[in-house]
């Protein structure tokens, strides 16, 4: 009788790893609120037995841009479009790593220095998938998803921003 | 009708949420018309404001290439989407 493996580990015999293919909201959480985030609610949404791992991103708002003192961030999100998109992200980062669950909350609304504005926990049987799913996954939000934000600066000014291009074709999928 | 919903910039340059298009009514009766079409048809209801500037677009809640030629209806939705900041 031969026991399975995953990625060089032995598993139980019987045992059948959990990394789902497809994405889902079963184990795949979307949200967009104007209420305070929290890091414990994300990371319980993908807690699992199987996983030897969970990894987590927070994006905070900074006090600077450009040599100038930010005073806070107000975010405006359009839900339906970034829902749809968010889960093909999420389908291409189950193409790429095994993983478990993933949690994507972000918030709309004004978002002060040193707060919240967006959380990614992703949990893995390995950490390596979830490190490189939650890195992958933060970079292709930053590109696709349908959310904005305007920068109050202290001299009064405020405009809407616009994320630096980044290179999404560096996340090379890890083999198993 | 189609509803076209502005954000960020260009809710700021258009000074609203959203434009509600009827096509036929707008493009002598057609029951749908090219992306293109509708976009041009909204840029000059705004001339001089560059409302599109690198905007990306979505209709239905699918990203479209403005150049694809989708066909919009009434009861579809558009949303212009300028560039992103999550």
């Amino acid at each position: 009788m031969e026991n399975r493996t995953c990625c060089n580990h032995q598993l139980p015999e019987g045992y059948v790893p959990e990394h789902h293919k497809d994405a889902n909201a079963a184990y795949d959480h979307f949200l967009i609120t104007s209420e305070t985030l929290s890091l414990d609610k994300a990371c319980n949404l993908v807690r699992s037995d199987s996983a030897g791992a969970i990894s987590t991103f927070e994006g905070t708002t900074r006090n600077t841009f450009n040599g100038q003192r930010v005073i806070r961030l107000e975010y405006d999100a359009y839900q339906p479009l970034a829902k749809t998109e968010w889960y093909k992200i999420v389908q291409e980062a189950r193409a790429k790593y095994h993983i478990l669950g993933t949690s994507m909350h972000h918030r709309i609304g004004r978002v002060d220095v040193g707060q919240t504005s967006v959380i990614i926990a992703v949990s893995s049987a390995h950490r390596a998938d979830a490190i490189s799913a939650v890195h992958f996954l933060i970079d292709s939000l930053k590109v696709r998803l349908p959310i904005w934000k305007k920068e109050l600066l202290d001299d009064g000014t405020n405009s809407w921003k616009q994320n630096e291009s980044i290179d999404l074709d560096a996340h090379q999928p890890i083999s198993h | 009708m189609v509803r076209v919903l502005y954000f960020a910039s260009a809710r700021d340059l258009t000074g609203k949420d959203y434009d509600d298009v009827d096509i036929a009514k707008t493009f002598e009766g057609r029951s749908t018309v090219p992306l293109n079409m509708l976009l041009e048809y909204i840029e000059k209801l705004y001339t001089g404001k560059n409302i599109f500037q690198s905007a990306l677009f979505a209709v239905n809640d699918e990203y479209r290439d403005r150049a694809s030629n989708v066909g919009v209806k009434n009861s579809d939705n558009v949303v212009i989407v300028p560039p992103v900041s999550g």
